[in-house]
């Protein structure tokens, strides 16, 4: 029962500084709250400008329907010619629809007009959306006028119907949730957990810890269990944000769920105590510390950046993030609600990836011993 | 202390910052080897095209037409094949698995339907959760179908060929994409990282540098010597500006020819806006050493307060349109926003003053603030 010993020892000397708790508690869903609000790829409020040479109710009605919902915003009604490039170039708006003179008289009469948009193509995606927009809302406008003009529309020989499984409404959000919350406990539990070893050797008493009959399993383990608990109940505090403020519910099994947490959880911490073993010293520590997670999870975990769009070299690279796993097996449960029969390669990678952190850092205690 | 005196500290200082640079092993790589490892890294990995969406083909019809829609899916750049069956069952186990990004179900009786001239419906079946994706996916469909529609219409042996080859599209949208006409988002990326590797050098390596004198003593030392505080701080920032100029030269250059990133617009503009965003970044390393008392306070305030908010807020990666009203006010004060859009305006479009002005004035004005607010605080807590 010595693991509860050092367990206990531990949970008290948390307790005593209840800042270093409240961060360790209140830090990730903190964070998540935030920037759960502001990580978003939709793509609203483009601005728009109208160069509109026609003046005509049809051209204005046409303006009308696209700014109808909240993905333009019109920003400006150009006089001539020679501002749309300023207007493009300023950055105040990222499309200028040019409607052409005889608009409104074209469509009355059937001729087919053209439109002109002029995109600013700098944000690639931002440029791809908004001319996806543009082209969506024309052709709604023009189905209209057609239904309002025909006394009996021809269907279209093919029509495809659109079924959107898991994220119905199509919202970044719930993608980037849960790389959000890999991204949060990946830093969280791996700094907390080298900190508070290091701080022993720095402080000395872990000289004490090493020459008592503990041997260094145990002692790994009574450093792991509070912070782990800690980290359960942070985990658990960030599923409810993204539950309440977010409206993410899990579709899968929520016991799983946990089992995945906890294995993530365990892993980082044996990270954290595999860096605690190599440095020396707080500061040390949480810079390797903060290398090690941040940078690693933020750009090669598949949580912002499509791995599959990094060249072959960066792919093979992801493969020894362990937040990849994690971000694409917590997608799963959470958002399609698939269990372990789908998920058991990820399963295995975070397995071996919590095994080798935790290994090795009781050998390296070991040797530090000795 | 006259002129020349004054001019004789500073040059020492500087020597002495710099020879302290090189003896410290921890603030060098953060100098050189950040700089650079971030620029590749970001430049590489930093990138949001979607990749082709993996398509499961589900014929149950196996007729031409059937087969014709499935061919004509890759050629629309958007899909790649994966797989082609006739069971739908296998839909739902590719999707969970994510083998396959969509499936598109061709139903039996397709080519039939079609031959006998009646409109005929076909079903796709996207994986939502990476919505970027997904709404590519879904648009890049529709547009298919679209001009299937319109060329089978015009096929005379269908029977509807005669009213639909009369009918024309009602509006069309003609779009040409200026700038970026590739729609790269590589080119849109890799400036930022200028702006991010700035920061870093500016901000963090300063703070550090300062917080580690705190830490030895040393700073207090040299405020009681007769150096002025204004030379003594000169002295400390200069270096890491010489330092942040560099960085922008070296990177610039691999932008531009490493990544082929074109230069459109003015280099001295762009160098003449390095100022206010160098005076805010130094500024901010300042205050942030002036708060802390260790590294390790330094480092955590440098990275959370300031690092994180500047990458997430600045529209570096997320567009700042689309955040929440309560948000976007909040963007104004990250210097880093406004330099982004004057140095991709720059860059991609050859923007100048005329466009950029307001963005211009904004980060004069906070680098300016910043600045001020930091020597003066600092010069308060030397004292």
């Amino acid at each position: 029962m010595n693991v509860g010993t050092v367990a206990v020892k531990e949970l008290r000397q948390v307790m005593r500084d209840p800042r270093t708790m409240l961060v360790i508690l209140g830090m990730p869903a903190l964070l998540l709250l935030f920037y759960g609000y502001v990580l978003s790829f939709d793509v609203k409020h483009v601005g728009l400008a109208v160069l509109d040479r026609d003046h005509t109710p049809q051209s204005r009605s046409l303006v009308e329907t696209l700014c109808s919902q909240e993905y333009f915003d019109l920003i400006e009604e150009l006089k001539a010619e020679s501002e749309v490039l300023p207007t493009l170039v300023s950055g105040r708006a990222t499309l200028v629809l040019v409607i052409p003179h005889g608009f409104g008289q074209d469509t009355t009469t059937g001729q087919a007009p053209a439109l002109q948009a002029l995109i600013d193509g700098s944000n690639a995606t931002m440029a791809e959306t908004a001319q996806d927009y543009a082209e969506a809302f024309v052709a709604s406008h023009g189905a209209r006028l057609e239904t309002l003009r025909a006394a009996e529309p021809v269907p279209p020989p093919l029509s495809m119907r659109f079924h959107v499984l898991y994220n119905p409404d199509l919202s970044s959000t719930r993608f980037l949730l849960p790389g959000l919350m890999g991204f949060i406990l990946m830093i969280t539990c791996t700094v907390a957990t080298a900190l508070s070893v290091v701080r022993e050797r720095e402080t000395g008493t872990m000289e004490q810890l090493s020459v008592s009959p503990l041997s260094p399993w145990e002692i790994v383990a009574g450093k792991a269990i509070p912070y782990g608990a800690l980290a359960m109940v942070a985990a658990g505090l960030v599923m409810g944000v993204a539950r309440f403020a977010f409206g993410l519910r899990v579709a899968g099994d929520p016991a799983f769920l946990v089992f995945l947490l906890a294995l993530f959880v365990a892993g980082a911490q044996g990270l954290g105590l595999l860096i605690s073993t190599i440095t020396s010293s707080q500061q040390v520590a949480f810079q390797v510390a903060t290398y090690a997670t941040m940078l690693p999870t933020l750009l090669l975990s598949g949580f912002i950046f499509p791995i599959r769009s990094m060249p072959v070299a960066l792919q093979a690279l992801t493969t020894i993030v362990p937040a990849r796993y994690f971000i694409v097996a917590l997608r799963g449960v959470v958002l399609k609600g698939v269990g372990p029969d789908v998920l058991w390669p990820q399963v295995l990678a975070l397995v071996v990836f919590t095994s080798v952190t935790l290994g090795l850092s009781v050998v390296r205690l070991r040797r530090v011993r000795l | 202390m006259s002129a020349s005196a004054g001019a004789i500290a500073f040059a020492g200082l500087v020597m002495k910052e710099l020879r302290q640079v090189r003896s410290d092993p921890r603030i060098l790589p953060l100098l050189v080897v950040a700089p650079l490892v971030q620029l590749v890294v970001l430049a590489y990995a930093a990138n949001l095209d979607v990749a082709t969406a993996r398509v499961l083909v589900v014929d149950q019809d196996g007729s031409a037409e059937a087969r014709e829609i499935a061919q004509r899916l890759p050629n629309t750049g958007s899909f790649e094949i994966w797989s082609t069956t006739d069971d739908p069952r296998r839909i739902d186990d590719a999707l969970n698995r994510g083998d396959a990004d969509v499936a598109l179900t061709l139903p039996k009786g397709l080519g039939r339907t079609l031959g006998h001239g009646r409109p005929a419906t076909v079903q796709l079946t996207v994986d939502g959760s990476d919505s970027t994706a997904a709404s590519i996916a879904l648009g890049a469909a529709g547009g298919l179908t679209q001009r299937l529609s319109r060329e089978w219409s015009l096929v005379p042996s269908l029977p509807i060929a005669s009213e639909a080859a009369t009918q024309r599209t009602p509006v069309e949208l003609v779009s040409r994409v200026l700038y970026n006409p590739d729609l790269r988002s590589r080119i849109f990326m890799v400036p930022g990282v200028l702006a991010m590797v700035l920061l870093v050098v500016t901000m963090i390596a300063t703070s550090m540098a300062i917080v580690r004198e705190k830490e030895l003593g040393t700073l207090e030392q040299l405020v009681v010597t007769p150096i002025s505080r204004t030379v003594l701080l000169a002295g400390k920032l200069v270096p890491f500006l010489l330092f942040g100029l560099v960085d922008s030269v070296v990177v610039l250059l691999v932008t531009r020819y490493w990544f082929e990133v074109p230069f459109v617009g003015s280099v001295a503009f762009l160098f003449a806006n390095l100022a206010p965003y160098l005076a805010s970044t130094l500024g901010l390393g300042l205050l942030v050493s002036t708060v802390s008392r260790t590294q390790q306070q330094a480092m955590m305030t440098a990275l959370f307060l300031v690092m994180m908010p500047m990458l997430y807020l600045s529209g570096f990666v997320f567009p700042v349109e689309s955040m929440p009203a309560v948000v976007r006010p909040l963007t104004e004060i990250v210097p880093l926003r406004h330099f982004l859009v004057i140095l991709r305006g720059v860059m991609l479009k050859g923007a100048g003053l005329t466009a950029l002005w307001p963005s211009v004035v904004k980060l004069w004005l906070i680098g300016l603030v910043t600045f001020a607010a930091a020597v003066a605080l600092f010069q308060k807590r030397a004292r």
